[in-house]
């Protein structure tokens, strides 16, 4: 199955699970949790369920394109259900054999992960999900999301494509997966990982992102009093991925790190309490 | 024969690392709640798997006991009125519990005698009691890391209830969840739940299933499968600990199964690779003349043919490596040296500051213990080096992807960066035991830095009122203490605790030790200290003898209480305790000890106490003896000598001089005496 292949079946799959099926956010960010389909989807009551693919960038995770298993920038399918069903295991396994991991033939495990993002003051506990030893799938119960207790909560199941394609397809080095019968993942995204890892590591002008940094954390805040929280959290974003490169980069000390990650926060958690509000006509409780 | 409960909880997969405790609070709640109901019963099983916290209760009477429920009404005094007839107080307390006048009883309670209305309850179904009481019992389990939905917070969310007394269903319902005669089979099974009529069928069907419902009988299982590996291949098999407690957990229809190794594991040392298969991919490495030439893997799915699985590990197994050998690569590119400064950036505790901070501090530390111990110049050097560089190997790509391997790392890294082979044996073994079952270092250089390194740790998290409550600790200072004291008792040496402690208080800056409390900690210690000696079975009054003393030096407590406990039987040695509990009976509270003046000794027998004390001081004192069993041998003369000084002379005197010169003379030898153990503390003589 080619990768494009696992994208069309889980497309399809949760599509008739009533998914609505959103697309990729058009700003970098970590993983698909930090879309604002997922940040603000999963704040309120209402159910909700939607599906998309992000792409998902760390620069940490970069490897000049030399390493078969690590990259800058990696694909997540990502679904997000609020309310979780009762039967929603069974649902995710149903899933799997879609695109061709028969449950009886494998060993499916799940091994305890707990998810935290403390840019998103968010937290969840859950598994990685385990197939024959490979880790395919974050299964996460939301707990908590921009500071704010979830109620519902909702379940995120986040597929690492290219580790699936891996799997599937038994090769070696992500990019000799087939992209489509033709296509290989190196034809296309091999010159952007050496490129982005340059960028990144040797290039990036350090005392520049910096300022933009501060620039960007003016403008979040200052819209933000003019009630513009879907453009303020997209400056979070931003703001989110400069503090990535800058991470990888070394760029900080302790303290320092720490105080950045606190700054990107208290706007993500304003962000979130205001759009509660706006929704509800009322401050949530906590 | 009676009948049969069974209760299975059924669940999404519970973390490995709880199910034990989990499973346990439940039968013990689930005991306690029948024993406070007055539920008979013959026996109470338990069994979990992740999906299943499973209960069977055998011979459960079908009903509550009965019982004598008793209700005390008003006094007599007030009941009846002086003719005997009943007043209104009494006939509304009748009208209310709905007594008769010739059954009432009376008892005394105090002074005053009462009425009381004695009535028989029947007992109520077990059946009723269980339904009600379930959900308590069930949620009154500790969650450690506990997770919410629908309103209901447990460890993960419960999706079936299977509950009958025989084949009965019982009625229990969890949020949404009604208990029905239904159970769910493996997770990669077609079926959707399996019909289960009687509470006694249970055992056969799950076995049918292929589900090991026994955590004992599932470790046993691993266990045995590999042992078999080991007859049919020749390997010698890893059998981690926690490894096996957590696929023991993580699976609730194991089955063994074997891998070659992949041959890139060559490129890697043996040391990183055990690491990568047991904490990585979570296998058992298995080796033939120390090299891995074998792994073992558990998979989940008795029945499930292994090869597309193994053919799947094999892979992940190799990309891990892969992976390994890429970051080993990059990390020996940057010597160890060159890493310092990068310590600046990872966190030791965030009062505390970075790892950086800690080295600093532990160099520091070294310096001052330089003095209490025997230690060559060329050996300062060595363990100066190590210390500054023993941290280095937290900034390394391997050690952020595996931190079990820090030590091990920083070893090999060290031969690498050219520095001498003892730097890196010492960086290599300092930081063990880092659980019960691992060794000491073998290098006595490896225990100073082990010890400077976990006193520091102790002060540190001492200074920030990290100290463990009776629930939680969060650092390990427990366990930080009990190691602590293992490794100074290890070699002989003379580092005192409080020394060690206060060496260690001034490496810290002013404004975070202006709390701090030496003796806290010393009493923290002890109390570590006093689990050691039971364990090794001194008796507690020896315990205290040795550890009653505001300061102690752990090699000699522990040398001198073997010796204690080896003659504590020993007439001289009773003897010995008498003496000391005759002086210390006069002289425990005297505080104005001054200088002995010769001329106001009169009697023979106390000049002749004071020329022993002086020869056996002056001994001591040369000698520098901690010694007990030194002294003890020495000490027969002064034992006799004391004796015959309260024989023969009394203490008390008229005049004031010669008193206060008693008094002085037998706390001095108190004070030397004390210097072994509190000896009033032995409780024989």
């Amino acid at each position: 199955m080619t990768f494009q292949d696992i994208i069309t079946e889980l497309r399809i799959f949760w599509g008739k699970e009533n998914c609505i099926m959103g697309e990729g956010f058009d700003i970098e960010v970590g993983a698909g949790t930090m879309s604002p389909l997922t940040f603000f989807g999963v704040l309120g009551e209402k159910p909700y369920r939607i599906a998309y693919i992000q792409p998902s960038r760390r620069p940490q995770d970069g490897r000049y394109g030399d390493n078969p298993n690590r990259l800058y920038k990696h694909h997540q399918f990502q679904v997000i259900l609020k309310p979780p069903p009762d039967d929603i295991v069974k649902i995710y396994i149903n899933s799997l054999g879609k695109i061709g991991i028969k449950e009886e033939e494998h060993d499916i495990r799940f091994v305890e992960d707990n998810w935290e993002s403390p840019t998103l003051g968010a937290w969840g506990v859950g598994w990685e999900i385990w197939c024959d030893g490979m880790e395919i799938t974050q299964f996460t119960y939301f707990q908590q999301a921009g500071g704010i207790d979830l109620s519902p909560i909702s379940v995120e199941i986040t597929y690492g494509l290219e580790r699936i394609a891996l799997f599937l397809q038994k090769k070696d080095s992500i990019f000799e997966i087939l992209w489509n019968d033709d296509i290989k993942y190196k034809d296309l995204r091999l010159k952007e990982e050496k490129e982005m890892c340059i960028y990144s590591f040797e290039e990036a002008d350090i005392e520049k992102l910096r300022t933009i940094f501060d620039f960007y954390e003016n403008e979040a805040e200052k819209i933000l009093f003019k009630n513009l929280v879907i453009p303020s959290y997209e400056f979070c974003l931003k703001l989110s991925h400069i503090f990535n490169i800058l991470d990888a980069r070394g760029a900080f000390g302790v303290t320092e790190r720490t105080q950045y990650i606190t700054r990107i926060r208290s706007i993500t958690n304003r962000c979130a309490s205001l759009y509660l509000k706006e929704k509800n006509g009322k401050e949530p409780a906590d | 024969m009676g009948k049969n409960l069974l209760i299975e909880v059924g669940l999404e997969e519970i973390p490995a690392r709880f199910l034990n405790d989990i499973i346990e609070d439940f039968k013990n709640n689930f005991k306690n709640f029948l024993d406070k109901e007055n539920i008979l019963y013959k026996n109470i099983e338990h069994y979990a798997t992740p999906r299943r916290l499973v209960i069977f209760v055998t011979d459960i009477s079908p009903y509550q006991q009965n019982r004598v429920v008793k209700t005390k009404g008003p006094k007599r005094a007030i009941a009846f009125s002086t003719n005997g007839e009943p007043t209104s107080a009494l006939l509304g307390f009748m009208e209310k519990n709905g007594g008769k006048l010739e059954e009432l009883k009376f008892e005394k309670v105090g002074k005053d005698e009462y009425v009381f209305i004695e009535k028989n309850v029947e007992g109520k179904m077990s059946k009723e009691i269980i339904e009600k009481g379930f959900n308590d019992v069930l949620f009154s389990i500790p969650i450690k890391k506990p997770m919410r939905w629908d309103n209901i917070t447990f460890i993960r969310p419960i999706r079936w209830i299977l509950a009958l007394i025989d084949d009965e269903v019982l009625k229990i319902k969890i949020g949404n969840v009604e208990s029905k005669n239904r159970t769910h089979p493996f997770l990669k099974s077609g079926k959707d739940f399996i019909k289960v009529s009687d509470a006694n069928s249970y055992f056969d069907i799950m076995i049918s299933e292929g589900i090991i419902i026994s955590i004992e009988k599932r470790e046993e299982k691993i266990i045995e499968e590999l042992n078999s590996f080991v007859k049919e291949l020749g390997v010698e098999i890893d059998i981690d600990e926690d490894l096996l407690d957590e696929l023991t957990n993580l699976t609730e229809s194991p089955k063994v199964f074997s891998l070659p190794l992949p041959s890139q594991g060559k490129n890697l040392p043996n040391e990183i690779l055990l690491e990568i298969l047991k904490r990585g991919a979570r296998v058992f490495p298995g080796l033939k003349n120390d090299e891995i030439v074998y792994v073992f893997g558990v998979q989940n799915g008795i029945n499930r043919k292994s090869e597309i699985v193994k053919e799947g590990f094999f892979n992940i197994i190799k990309a891990k490596i892969d992976d390994a050998i890429f970051f080993y690569n990059k990390d020996k590119e940057i010597n160890l040296k060159d890493r310092i400064d990068s310590l600046k950036k990872i966190v030791f505790e965030k009062n505390l500051g970075t790892y950086y901070d800690k080295t600093l501090r532990i160099i520091k530390l070294l310096s001052k213990i330089y003095s209490d111990i025997k230690i060559s110049e060329e050996e300062r050097i060595v363990l100066d080096r190590a210390a500054l560089l023993s941290y280095t190997d937290l900034t390394t790509l391997t050690v952020q992807e595996y931190p079990e391997l820090h030590g091990i790392i920083g070893k090999i890294l060290s031969s690498i960066s050219k520095e001498e082979r003892v730097v890196g044996d010492i960086i290599g073994e300092f930081i063990y035991p880092r659980k019960r079952s691992d060794k000491l270092p073998n290098n006595y250089l490896s225990k100073i830095l082990g010890i400077a390194d976990r006193v520091d740790t102790l002060v540190g998290s001492f200074i920030s009122n990290l100290e463990p409550s009776s629930k939680e600790d969060p650092v390990g200072l427990r366990r930080i203490s009990f190691t602590l004291l293992e490794l100074l008792i290890s070699f002989e040496n003379r580092l005192s605790l409080k020394n060690l402690i206060e060496y260690s208080i001034n490496t810290y800056p002013d404004d975070l030790k202006k709390d701090f409390n030496v003796d806290n900690l010393i009493n923290f210690i002890k109390g570590r200290f006093k689990l050691i000696f039971e364990e090794n079975g001194v008796q507690y009054d020896i315990i205290n003898c040795v550890l009653n003393l505001s300061d102690i030096i752990p090699y000699y407590s522990y040398k001198n209480a073997k010796y204690i406990k080896k003659i504590y039987d020993e007439s001289n040695f009773i003897e010995f305790v008498k003496a000391y509990k005759r002086i210390f009976n006069i002289v425990k509270d005297y505080k104005k000890v001054s200088e002995i003046r010769e001329d106001f000794f009169i009697k023979d027998e106390e000049k002749n106490l004071y020329e022993e004390y002086l020869s056996i001081k002056d001994y001591i004192e040369k000698n520098k003896i901690l010694d007990f069993s030194i002294f003890f041998n020495k000490s027969t003369d002064l034992v006799n000598k004391i004796n015959k000084f309260f024989d023969n002379v009394l203490v008390m005197d008229k005049d004031e001089n010669i008193k206060n010169n008693r008094l002085n003379l037998i706390k001095n030898i108190l004070i030397l005496m004390k210097t072994f153990g509190s000896f009033d503390e032995i409780i024989k003589s």
